[in-house]
């Protein structure tokens, strides 16, 4: 995988809402923040003896971790001799973790986990060195089902857009209005001969 | 949020000193103190009021019973501890005298502490769409979901709990791990823990995951065979003509 080949990705085309995630574009985000590497080195420094080993892996990692995001979704891959790589929509997110511990906290650092409807132990995807923890987390979030009240609309599956059934509602409502305005017509004329029928009694 | 009974002195000594574990916690160990906001997205219809909500007062008097409970079994086995070396070897109980009352009271302080700081950095915030829950001080976990994607919604509540007057309410999405960590479950399941209306709660999630007619899995909204091609909007017009026609005798 070339760093570069992400750096050019697709812009996001869809519309981004204002605030902080306007300016914030995640397809620009291909490699892990160097702030990731010291994390590694503190964390396998715990490991006191294992400390080399540990610590080459975690290293191996670092320099091979690439991202990619799209429109539609997110690549991850790692590795070097024993390669790994996930792909996921952003629709299929089931809910987005962010975690981040008290090293993590002073190096700027976060980790983002993005959890799908798949069984495992660990989530499906977790990335790691992202200094924009909490924007690549809110653009994930507008990108997730539900976030944006599709649901309460038509989806255009059929080919039917949603126009068609704007102009439907159109229509229902000005029957629906004509009908309120006759039932208020018939009402005052009810009233008016019953009044005169009152007035002609006295 | 605070009880609005006038501090007594120890109180607002405590406060103060409380505040400043909070300048030294917000500061060096960077613990948010704010709620964690929404993004408004386009095309959301709401006005973007989302609804802060914490655990109750009475949460906080539950933890820290149970803290009390554990201090109180904990320090006794010390002390205990303590008298028998003493007994056995005066010298050696003399020499670890003071190091013992450092363990003894040292972990009690922070434990003290962290219950008063998990509860103050613990929020949950509910919008029309979306719950966001934030928790923990050493390790900060937030979780994001729609309500789209909510599979059920559960009351927890054991015999102490009722005795508080909090119950837990569990939502669970179809995000399958166990190791994400949010703390108390696994990583699809949201805790709101220590919640003193957790049916009011449960009604409103609820209330707002009926309004998504999909299963939560990742598939489309699909309209009933019966109404194909009618948008729901449409739908509720033709009953409002209904319900219009029906009125005018």
């Amino acid at each position: 995988m070339t760093s570069t080949q992400a750096g050019t990705a697709n812009r996001m085309s869809n519309p981004v809402p204002h605030g902080t995630v306007a300016d914030f574009d995640a397809s620009m985000i291909t490699r892990p923040d160097d702030a990731l590497l010291r994390y590694y080195a503190i964390t396998s420094a715990f490991t006191l003896i294992a400390f080399p080993i540990v610590f080459l892996v975690q290293y191996v990692r670092f320099r091979t971790l690439r991202y990619r995001f799209d429109d539609e979704g997110v690549w991850m891959g790692w590795g070097w001799l024993w390669r790994q790589e996930i792909s996921l929509t952003y629709r299929r997110i089931q809910d987005i973790h962010v975690t981040k511990n008290i090293i993590q906290r002073w190096l700027g650092l976060a980790s983002v986990q993005l959890q799908t409807a798949a069984g495992g132990v660990s989530p499906q995807m977790e990335i790691e060195g992202v200094l924009d923890a909490e924007q690549l987390r809110d653009f994930l979030y507008i990108k997730m089902r539900g976030a944006r009240g599709e649901s309460t609309a038509q989806p255009s599956v059929d080919g039917r857009s949603t126009e068609t059934s704007d102009e439907v509602t159109t229509l229902l409502r000005e029957i629906r209005e004509g009908i309120e305005r006759q039932n208020a017509r018939i009402d005052a004329m009810q009233k008016a001969i019953d009044g005169r029928i009152g007035g002609d009694h006295a | 949020m605070r009880d609005d009974r006038r501090p007594g002195a120890i109180e607002r000594a405590g406060s103060w000193i409380y505040e400043g574990v909070w300048g030294v916690v917000t500061g060096l160990f960077l613990v948010p103190r704010e709620p964690p906001r929404m993004p408004t997205a386009v095309g959301s219809n709401s006005g973007g009021e989302a609804l802060q909500l914490k655990p109750g007062e009475a949460y906080l008097r539950y933890r820290k019973f149970w803290f009390w409970i554990g201090l109180s079994l904990v320090d006794v086995a010390l002390v205990i501890f303590w008298l028998v070396v003493t007994w056995r070897f005066p010298v050696v109980g003399v020499v670890i005298a003071v190091p013992m009352l450092v363990l003894i009271v040292l972990p009690d302080v922070i434990a003290y502490l962290v219950i008063q700081l998990s509860y103050d950095t613990t929020w949950y915030v509910i919008t029309d769409r979306s719950m966001r829950l934030r928790s923990g001080v050493w390790t900060t976990h937030e979780m994001t979901l729609t309500f789209e994607n909510v599979q059920n919604v559960e009351i927890m509540q054991g015999p102490i709990e009722r005795h508080f007057g909090i119950a837990t309410l569990k939502v669970e999405t179809a995000g399958g791990s166990a190791a994400a960590g949010a703390p108390g479950g696994g990583g699809n399941i949201g805790l709101l823990v220590g919640m003193q209306n957790a049916a009011e709660v449960r009604e409103l999630v609820m209330q707002r995951v009926r309004a998504s007619r999909s299963s939560g899995l990742g598939d489309e909204a699909k309209e009933p065979a019966s109404r194909q091609g009618w948008s729901t909007t449409a739908v509720g017009e033709l009953r409002r003509i209904r319900a219009t026609l029906q009125m005018a005798h």
